[in-house]
């Protein structure tokens, strides 16, 4: 294991806002960007204690909370899109996939703001785990629309179980980096 | 707490036999806790007719509680140890940290009907077993 000393960190920390998050079903790809800067996201261990003191990871939890500054939910077609989604998943027990985008947009994502000011060149995508993966990952969201600051929004759980422990962070499937050329 | 499983589907009788490394049939695991053996008892107390109290011990018995986690689980090895509860011979033995060796194999018996697995936070991703077994022909 290679010693990992964090000095020289003047610039190389990145700013990497979340820019938003995409859901893949079967009737196609719902993406959603710009969300509000409160947006959060998080990977929490669950544990067990053993007989002498130690504490065990068995899996990781992946949350996230994302806030759209949205309102214009009757004339739209995203609440209908959501519930389509959310119906797959009561069918299948968790969505085809679900990403979560970080940093400069993904190479497809054609509508993605295209200059973010003060980031970097590094973006990340988190992936919340796909229907391929057998046993490890369930990704599924719920919504809530609520009323705050004069005005509604979209608040957007997602959420993942990984059952394997990340051994591999730098490997692993569900954090992926990519320097900005790459894309 | 290391300790090794293992079962026989014959009278094979294992007990107090030394600790085969090499045995078919037989999984080691380092168990999320084990409750140190237990000692228990059954006794028959109560008062005669005349006045005279009555206390007489039928049987001791050791018990062995422990509980098999998620992680160290995966579908051959919850298949094996499905295997071994419903086996009619049970065998197990316990690895001794302070002189670093195993000991001999003890004979046990559940007095569970059910498989005890449970399921951390109900996710069926993440099994756990709870075994409580009792020592066979434990004598004191």
């Amino acid at each position: 294991m290679a010693e990992l000393i964090l000095n020289s960190l003047t610039n190389k920390v990145f700013r990497l806002p979340v820019i938003g998050c995409r859901i893949n079903s079967n009737d196609g790809p719902l993406i959603l960007y710009h969300p509000e800067s409160e947006s959060n996201c998080k990977f929490t261990p669950i544990t067990r204690s053993s007989d002498i003191g130690s504490i065990l990871t068995l899996a990781y939890k992946i949350e996230a909370n994302l806030y759209f500054p949205f309102n214009r939910f009757r004339n739209t077609n995203l609440l209908d899109k959501l519930e389509s989604i959310r119906n797959e998943i009561l069918a299948n027990g968790k969505a085809a996939q679900i990403l979560l985008f970080f940093g400069p947009k993904p190479l497809w994502a054609e509508q993605a703001p295209t200059n973010l000011i003060n980031t970097d060149i590094i973006s990340t995508t988190i992936d919340f785990g796909t229907n391929n993966y057998q046993n490890f990952a369930q990704p599924s969201f719920s919504y809530e629309i609520e009323y705050i600051e004069f005005r509604l929004r979209l608040v957007l759980h997602l959420f993942a179980i990984i059952r394997q422990p990340l051994f591999s962070w730098a490997n692993s499937p569900f954090i992926y980096e990519k320097i900005q050329g790459d894309l | 707490m290391r300790l090794a499983l293992t079962y026989s589907l014959t009278n094979e009788n294992l007990n107090g036999n030394p600790f085969d490394p090499n045995r078919s049939n037989q999984l080691l695991f380092q168990c999320l806790r084990f409750i140190p053996p237990q000692q228990a008892a059954e006794i028959s107390q109560g008062r005669l007719l005349n006045g005279r109290a009555f206390w007489n011990l039928l049987w001791r018995k050791k018990i062995y509680n422990f509980i098999i986690s998620s992680y160290e689980l995966d579908s051959a090895k919850l298949s094996f140890l499905f295997d071994f509860f419903f086996a009619p011979r049970k065998f197990i033995a316990l690895f001794d940290q302070a002189t670093q060796s195993w000991g001999n194999y003890i004979e046990v018996v559940s007095t569970q009907t059910d498989f005890p697995i449970s399921y951390i936070e109900d996710l069926i991703l993440l099994p756990e077993v709870n075994f409580i077994f009792e020592e066979v022909l434990w004598q004191n």
